[in-house]
């Protein structure tokens, strides 16, 4: 017995000391589960208070309904101010019935701050970079989905009062829970010329008869409500009517060439904070936005007629395929090309408008069904549904009396049933999301000094080449922040004393003898300015020609990729580029 | 001080607005406190502020209505808006001074203005900008304060022009470094620039600046300047992304936003005015196919012949010349017509008038200069020295004085001397420095011809150039013919050297028709419009729009030249323009507000066909003149529609839709008619109600009983 006994003390003591992961939280947060507005202000609330040495947050503002909108900055402050570090920018459900974008950005947060001090690559991410969460960019949305009747598609807009249907009255005839089972569902009515039937195999549902068949007594009478305004339609302006991801300004288009436009860009509080925000952070080197559904890493352009600058569409592109290879059954896509043409949405305007490398996934594909890539036939959606959801995503048809309609049938799917991932796939498709934009910002523009070398060319006369180098994909100035002059341009000085000064400056291909100055001339040859930057998975070699002694300081100032000191002595020297490979196997000699 | 002098003229009880008040234009401040003044005196004023400038000024809105049986609120509205462009004083003290006429005029004719319809003036939208013309040698500035890094290094608003000279001015610097050069002096009018044509032999001389030092030593001259963002290209329609002085989005600035809230919340608006730099009124304003997104660009094709017609309205009352059109982008009028939807106009007021006399100004001119006849002054102009009867030309007197041998013929030696002679009478100039033929605009002098024979030649582009000018070389080819044919000792050397001078005089004595080749040289259109403010400047303001160039050490460049257009010379006529133009544009409001729709129900009509069954018609008519909606505005669904509702149960309604959208009525009469089939008891009534969001609600009863209903 003591045996036994002691046997199991021992296994029980070595079990804990091996419980390395999960790395556990000091919140205990769920991911099988939907957090409404307030379970959400909570759960941000209590992570920033448990990791008060990562995290802070802050309201950037009301909706329209005067909900917070909640921003929460990630960023190690012994490592540097946020302000002064290349920072990502992730936020989601801009569409309130895309619900599962808050919990993706959720589980960013959560997962950087249990990580922390615990796997290191996500520590040095962490301390290399600042991050800037917004997990309910349309909190009024989100809860019309959580707390009123709602569908996989209700509520995407907001609810500022729209005219939708042009009689003078706003917000006049929304849909109806006729039967109460809080859900809006479907209207059937038995009808001799319909040509709906209730299924033979599967009474549960209706099924179209075929074509040239006799009718099959029902017919649809759509969404479920009646006509509250007596104008003989039902349900044709209820709350919403506008879209706030075509509230943008780059690309914006009035509403009668995009739908959903409102009067102008940042007519909404919501969008507006946004980009009040951005535009005030130009460390911003990333963006990425959650969507649902359909299982895209979405990059620009978003209408046929723009072009970006192929080196953008080259970086966009090897940052989504790697996104690819993470996500199965994720598909890159290019918006205007692959999926539709959007005027004023949200990733063409971090792009467009700011220069900052943006991606919108769409979060959950149907494919995820079947884990085989491809789209599920209606077999296999039935065993989905029956089998693994348990039926739990629709509502069994019930007889109700409508007031104009009379005796009809009201049920069928629920806002459960399509674009939101089930509960128990949550996390992992989180994870991946995560992960995915965890690539992205580690590769967000990090300059660092490159080669160095000072020759003498006479006497106290000086080729001094500095190379500034970039190895990440993503350039300190993209394409279109270089074409639009967007921001500040990135800025080499050389800081001369009483003992020298510069003659000339420029760049050089090489350090071959017979490579020249690629002069640029300029009054201050001490001060260059770098509009194009540093370029991805790059460098550029700048060359001063220095007249005197002693010592130089140059100083690489970047808005995106952080800055670089480094003090020159104007003597004969080559220092090669520090090649530094992380966690590489390095035996003390 | 003047605004009280105003004040007392009105409150006096005067009919007339006192038309000798001695004027000046005010600042923003002063306009501000004359229109609070106004509204004080006046029961159909009332004043608001509709948002402030970035320096925090207010910006006033004036609403202008007379109590009548029609509601203030029900009625549509007319809003003049000026001064969003930060140059345009005229179009804020006209806006401000036509509410006096309007107020002044007889009672019956401004009805329809004051007591069915109203009027919002917001006289001055970017008064931050406007109070620079009052700051002592300020140049002239269209963006506000707003900091932008112009030239893109890393520095906002590092180097911004100064008056170096200290003549009062900011003008330019005409700076000789021949490595930067890209201008010369334009051989026609010296005190204009041209770009040099090496074809032409010349090559560039100095390069301009405008008037500064290099205040961040950076070699560049004022690239950097204090601000900013133009307001008029702020807006959404067209809005160039990046575009400069665009700022950051669109409505970015407190200005912009405060004018499209303002919009919004009246949409009671049913046409718009704006006084600024477009000109939607004096030329005709063209359709120019759609943008990317598929909006029209300038107008929708429906709209091009009411543009047209309120166009021939305008120019009845108010006569503008000679105006340019900047560029369309972002500005409020177009935004206005584009995208908010209403029929939206734009004049500046005021532009370069045609010169008081052609020939006159020219001869004027020569004198004024001290132009000799004989002299070669560089200028082209020699219409002064033009001799009297050019009539037939006596050829054997000619041959008769030339021919010294005596041999009835002229040789070469005596034909170069009957050359210069006929040079010399018909005043063909000595080759002027840099280019004799060709490169000068041939078609300019004929204009200036002062007998006025080839004031308007025809010019037509299958013909073949000479280099003479814009002559073609088949009219020269005519002429050699002529000239052979009549027996004129007139050589092929002759005809290379000849100039369009004398190509005008013996096509006159030959009776040659003069042919001219199209002129696209572009170098010479701005030089034309520059050239034509010369002769107004010095014709008509005595020479103040312009400072002549005068040397100049400067600190940094060393000799420039400083002279150039005084900042706002073309924008800011003289000050008794404001007087005139106000009330003419208080006629011409007037007359658009005769001419609004006017949107009504006609009488219903009512049928019976059966005893409890009606057929009910009734027809909504606009017989105002202007459609209820542009045809843009009816593309982009902005101009929300008519709701023609019954009011009675659907279930009531046997056929025909309970509520009804009408998107846009033409006007002059034009109706649409409505039709239901319902159910009700004899003599039973419901209610039609015809509401819409710009024009105002009404409502009409109807009774169920069998009438012969109104017009059909």
């Amino acid at each position: 017995m003591n045996r036994i006994i002691t046997t199991l003390i021992l296994l029980f003591a070595t079990s804990t000391a091996w419980a390395q992961a999960p790395y556990p939280s000091k919140v205990d947060l769920r991911f099988d589960h939907w957090y409404d507005y307030g379970e959400m202000t909570k759960a941000l609330h209590e992570l920033v208070e448990a990791y008060p040495n990562l995290l802070s947050i802050k309201s950037i503002g009301n909706s329209v309904g005067g909900l917070e909108i909640w921003l929460v900055t990630l960023n190690n402050p012994k490592t540097g101010n946020d302000r002064d570090k290349t920072a990502m920018f992730i936020d989601g459900n801009i569409h309130g019935n895309e619900i599962q974008a808050a919990e993706t950005v959720l589980y960013s947060i959560w997962y950087l701050c249990k990580s922390y001090g615990k796997i290191e690559r996500l520590t040095d991410l962490i301390d290399e970079r600042a991050f800037y969460f917004v997990p309910m960019e349309n909190p009024d949305g989100r809860e019309v989905w959580f707390h009123q009747p709602a569908t996989p598609h209700f509520l995407r807009g907001g609810i500022r009062p729209v005219d939708n249907d042009h009689d003078g009255l706003k917000d006049e005839d929304g849909p109806d829970d006729l039967d109460g089972d809080g859900h809006i569902t479907s209207m059937w009515i038995q009808d001799e010329l319909g040509r709906y039937k209730i299924d033979e195999e599967d009474p549960r549902f209706f099924s179209r008869v075929g074509q040239g068949d006799a009718p099959g007594g029902w017919s649809r009478l759509g969404e479920e409500g009646i006509d509250n305004d007596d104008d003989g339609r039902i349900n044709e302006d209820g709350i919403g009517g506008y879209d706030p991801n075509r509230n943008w300004p780059a690309d914006w288009q009035p509403e009668w060439i995009q739908y959903g436009a409102t009067d102008y860009p940042f007519s909404l509080p919501e969008t507006k904070a946004i980009g009040d925000f951005l535009l005030d952070h130009p460390n911003v080197a990333a963006a990425q936005s959650y969507h649902n559904a359909g299982g895209m890493i979405l990059q620009g352009p978003s209408a046929s007629y723009m072009r970006y600058p192929s080196a953008d569409n080259r970086t966009h592109t090897e940052i989504a395929n790697k996104g690819g290879e993470m996500l199965p059954f994720y598909e890159p896509m290019i918006a205007y090309k692959d999926l539709y043409t959007v005027h004023g949405g949200e990733d063409g305007f971090t792009y467009e408008g700011l220069g900052i490398i943006s991606f919108t996934n769409e979060l959950w594909t149907d494919k995820r069904m079947r884990a085989n890539g491809n789209d599920p036939t209606e077999e296999e959606r039935k065993l989905f549904r029956d089998n693994l959801q348990f039926e739990d995503v629709y509502v069994p048809y019930k007889e109700i009396d409508h007031p104009t309609y009379g005796k009809i049938m009201v049920g069928g799917t629920t806002k459960y049933s399509s674009r939101v991932t089930p509960p128990w796939m949550l996390e992992e498709g989180c994870h991946r999301n995560f992960a995915f934009t965890m690539f992205h910002a580690d590769e967000m523009p990090l300059l660092s000094w490159g080669a160095l070398d000072v020759t003498s060319i006479g006497n106290n006369l000086w080729k001094v080449t500095v190379e500034v180098a970039n190895d990440k994909i993503i350039p300190s100035r993209t394409g279109m922040a270089a074409r639009h002059h967007i921001g500040t341009p990135d800025i080499l000085t050389c800081k001369t004393t009483s003992r020298n000064d510069v003659a000339a400056s420029g760049t050089v291909r090489s350090l071959l003898s017979t490579s020249k100055l690629q002069r640029i001339k300029s009054e201050n040859p001490n001060r260059i300015v770098v509009n194009n930057g540093i370029s991805g998975k790059g460098s550029t070699m700048f060359q001063f020609i220095i007249d005197g002694k002693g010592d130089v300081v140059f100083t690489y100032v970047a808005e995106k990729g952080g800055s670089l000191t480094r003090t020159v002595s104007l003597k004969e020297q080559f220092v090669p580029k520090p090649i530094e490979h992380k966690r590489a196997i390095s035996p003390q000699q | 001080m003047i605004s009280v002098y105003i004040l007392a003229s009105i409150s006096i009880g005067l009919q007339e607005v006192d038309q000798n008040i001695e004027r000046e234009w005010r600042t923003p401040e002063e306009l501000r406190a004359h229109v609070t003044t106004q509204a004080g005196s006046f029961d159909e004023i009332t004043i608001s502020t509709i948002g402030h400038t970035q320096q925090g000024q207010p910006i006033q809105c004036l609403e202008i209505a007379r109590e009548s049986t029609i509601a203030i609120e029900d009625r549509s509205a007319i809003l003049v808006v000026a001064g969003i462009d930060g140059n345009h004083l005229l179009g804020s003290e006209v806006a401000i001074e036509l509410v006096a006429h309007l107020l002044a005029m007889d009672s019956e004719a401004t009805r329809t203005l004051l007591e069915t319809h109203k009027l919002f003036v917001i006289p001055q939208v970017n008064p931050d900008v406007a109070q620079h013309y009052f700051i002592p040698a300020s140049a002239e500035i269209v963006k506000n304060n707003k900091p932008v890094d112009d030239d893109n290094d890393g520095f906002v608003d590092e180097d911004s022009p100064e008056d170096i000279n200290g003549d009062g001015h900011i003008t330019m610097m005409r700076v000789p470094d021949l490595e930067k050069a890209t201008h010369i002096v334009d051989p026609e009018t010296p005190r204009l620039n041209a770009t040099p044509d090496a074809l032409q032999g010349t090559s560039a001389e100095f390069v301009l600046y405008s008037e500064g030092i290099d205040n961040d030593n950076d070699g560049k001259y004022n690239e950097d300047a204090i601000g900013g963002v133009d307001i008029n290209k702020n807006f959404m329609h067209g809005y160039q992304f990046h575009g400069d002085g665009a700022g950051v989005w669109q409505l970015s600035e407190s200005e912009s936003k405060a004018l499209a809230d303002f919009a919004f919340a009246h949409q009671e608006i049913a046409f718009i005015l704006v006084y600024g730099q477009h000109d939607t009124l004096s030329k005709t304003f063209k359709d120019s196919g759609n943008d990317n997104a598929g909006a029209p660009k300038t107008l929708h094709k429906g709209d091009v012949k009411l543009y047209e017609k309120v166009s021939e309205s305008f120019k009845k009352f108010t006569d503008v010349k000679n105006t340019t059109q900047p560029n369309w982008d972002g500005s409020f009028v177009a935004w206005a017509y584009a995208q908010y939807g209403v029929p939206a106009f734009s004049t500046p007021l005021w532009s370069r008038p045609d010169p008081s006399k052609k020939g006159d100004a020219a001869e004027e001119t020569a004198y004024e200069n001290g132009e000799s006849e004989s002299s070669d002054n560089g200028s082209g102009r020699d219409e002064g020295r033009r001799p009297g009867g050019m009539g037939s030309f006596d050829r054997e007197a000619m041959i008769a004085e030339f021919d010294s041998d005596g041999d009835g013929e002229l040789n070469a030696d005596e034909r170069v001397a009957f050359r210069e002679s006929m040079q010399d009478r018909f005043g063909g100039n000595r080759p002027q420095g840099g280019g004799r033929s060709g490169g000068r605009p041939g078609g300019r002098r004929a204009q200036s011809n002062s007998d006025g024979n080839q004031t308007q030649p025809e010019k037509d582009s299958n013909l073949t150039p000479s280099g003479v000018g814009d002559i073609s070389q088949e009219t020269l080819d005519e002429l050699y013919q002529a000239a052979l044919n009549a027996g004129y000792p007139v050589s092929e050397e002759d005809m290379a050297e000849i100039t369009p001078e004398q190509v005008e005089q013996y096509a006159k004595m030959s009776g040659v028709e003069i042919r001219r080749v199209q002129n696209n040289n572009r170098d010479e259109k701005p030089a034309a419009g520059d050239a034509a403010w010369l002769v107004y400047s010095d014709d008509q303001r005595k020479g103040e729009g312009f400072i002549d160039w005068t040397p100049f050490n400067h600190p940094q460049l060393g000799e420039v030249e400083i002279g150039g257009w005084v900042p706002y010379f073309k924008t800011v006529p003289t000050v008794d323009v404001v007087e005139t133009r106000a009330k003419e544009q208080a006629e011409f409001l007037v007359d658009i507000a005769n001419k609004l729709p006017n949107v009504h129900f006609g009488t219903p009509t009512v049928k019976q066909l059966g005893k409890t069954t009606w057929e009910v018609t009734i027809s909504v008519i606009n017989d105002g003149w202007f459609p209820s909606g542009t045809a843009m505005a009816k593309s982009n669904k902005r101009a929300r529609p008519f709701v023609v509702r019954l009011n009675t149960d659907n279930s009531n309604i046997i056929t025909g839709q309970k509520v009804q959208r009408i998107w846009s009525l033409d006007g002059g009469g034009s109706q649409q008619w409505f039709t239901w089939v319902v159910q009700a008891k004899p003599k039973s009534s419901m209610e039609a109600t015809l509401y819409s969001e710009k024009f105002g609600s009404e409502s009409v009863k109807i009774t169920m009983q069998q009438n012969n209903g109104g017009e059909k």
